[in-house]
């Protein structure tokens, strides 16, 4: 599912994933490393939402 | 016909957003996007951390190389744009080079502003903006001990807290009398302040600068009531200004920004305007989400896509280093029965009305009820449930 940083509005995309960061496409928004940050604003994992798909 | 040819100025969200933009909806256009700068795209929201060596100025890279490649963006960096003849459609660049557009991007963003007080001009005075300024400061810092940081604004207490992670001793200088005036009530600013005392950085609130003496290489930072504050640096931290004579020196109308109708389009014909340097409906955002909400829209509109930006929702989460900020709603004192207390370094206040329900509320620290809030505060339920 792709996740929205309420800080600065950047969506992870798992489709996408992180590539400047190393992250593959296809990892999920769980999988991601705890190391990991916004790339934007640099907020970690808990300042994200899910985003709620329309139509799914 | 031949494909047209799209020209962006400023290679920053707004500027980058919209050659995305441009890309999905004209599958056959050229874009070329220019930047004074010497990097790519790049998060500059976290060059603080350049500054304290967190992380390596291409670590902030918000695209691989590939990407522009991907998505046939020409992206020229180091060019400076000199001048626009709208009449013409051509952009003069340093070094004299003429760059003709059919649509023209002008996506400069903003600079820091520095008031006008004596000694504002010294060598040891530095703003940070640009991946550049970041990199001199990085290159600095390890030969200086004492720092102020003019200004006590969101920016100012992150540049503070850099700073302080270079090891430097770290005084904020803030003309209100609490910190985040804007986002907190008193008993929450004065956590934050706690919760940055902890990491070894003071506080002068309620502090007006007269001016800055020289002082060997640095300077003595001489307050209204008298107090007189040595430093190595002195970093001003007062704001920002839109980035506007580019535009204005072509004749497009610039009030306090560049401004745009709700297609991003300025009063210049083929000319559209977007991010901080931009005014829209009155506004001058100055943050990041605004800036990538209209750099998508203005792709889109460049493109010929039907566009109506109405504005952007300034976000209610903050945070400063690491610790999170949420206000929501009313939250004055005479707004309702206002509930406020502190578990350990997370600080909680909630406002209700006559009936109990939540009209306001404001964290600092953990936000895990973030969420919670909203949900009740959105349905007019009681909270908690
Ligand atoms: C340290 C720091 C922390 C921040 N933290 C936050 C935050 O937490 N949340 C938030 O929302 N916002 C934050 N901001 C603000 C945010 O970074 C800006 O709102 C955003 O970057 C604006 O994007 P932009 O594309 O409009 O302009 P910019 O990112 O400023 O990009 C404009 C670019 O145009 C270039 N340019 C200008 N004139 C010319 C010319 N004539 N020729 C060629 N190139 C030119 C500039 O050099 C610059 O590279 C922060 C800013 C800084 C500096
Ligand atoms: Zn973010």
């Amino acid at each position: 599912m792709r996740h929205v940083c309420v800080v600065c509005g950047y969506v992870y995309d798992p489709a996408q994933g992180d590539p400047v960061a190393g992250v593959a496409a296809g990892t999920a928004f769980e999988a991601l490393p705890d190391s990991w940050v916004c790339p934007e604003c640099g907020a970690a994992t808990e300042m994200f939402e899910p985003v709620e798909e329309a139509g799914a | 016909m031949s494909a047209r040819h799209y020209a962006i100025v400023g290679a920053g969200v707004a500027g980058i957003e919209a050659a995305a933009a441009i890309r999905a909806t004209d599958a056959d256009g050229r874009i070329t996007v220019l930047t004074d700068e010497g990097w790519p795209y790049y998060s500059r929201i976290r060059i603080g951390e350049v500054v304290d060596g967190r992380a390596l100025p291409q670590a902030l890279a918000l695209r691989l190389p590939a990407w522009y490649d991907e998505q046939r963006i020409a992206l020229r960096t180091g060019v400076r744009v000199e001048g626009i003849d709208a009449s013409a459609g051509c952009l003069r660049l340093a070094g004299g080079e003429v760059l003709g557009y059919d649509a023209l991007l002008v996506a400069t963003g903003a600079r820091p502003f520095v008031p006008p007080f004596a000694g504002a001009d010294l060598p040891c005075v530095r703003t940070l903006r640009r991946m550049d300024d970041a990199i001199a400061l990085r290159d600095v810092v390890p030969a200086l001990r004492r720092a102020v940081v003019i200004g006590g604004g969101l920016l100012g207490l992150e540049l503070a807290v850099s700073l302080a992670g270079a090891g430097l001793g770290v005084t904020v200088v803030e003309v209100a009398d609490r910190l985040l005036p804007r986002q907190l009530d008193p008993a929450g600013g004065a956590l934050v302040r706690e919760l940055l005392g902890r990491r070894g950085i003071a506080f002068v609130l309620a502090a007006t600068v007269t001016g800055l003496r020289p002082d060997g290489a640095g300077a003595v930072v001489d307050l209204a009531d008298g107090q007189a504050l040595p430093a190595d640096l002195v970093l001003v931290s007062a704001g920002v200004r839109p980035v506007t004579e580019l535009a204005a020196g072509a004749g497009a109308q610039v009030a306090r920004g560049i401004v745009v109708d709700d297609r991003l389009a300025t009063s210049l014909p083929g000319v559209f305007a977007a991010g901080d340097c931009a005014e829209h409906r009155g506004e001058l955002y100055g943050i990041w989400p605004a800036s990538g909400e209209q750099g998508k829209a203005v792709g889109r509109a460049m493109a010929g896509a039907p566009v109506t930006y109405a504005g952007t929702v300034r976000s209610a989460t903050l945070k400063v280093s690491d610790i999170g900020v949420f206000t929501m709603g009313r939250t004055g004192d005479d707004d309702g029965a206002v509930q406020a207390d502190r578990t350990g370094d997370d600080y909680r206040r909630l406002v209700r009305d006559a009936e109990g329900r939540l009209v306001g509320a404001t964290l600092v620290g953990s936000l895990a009820e973030r969420r919670a809030i909203l949900v009740a505060m959105m349905a007019g339920k009681p909270y908690p449930a």
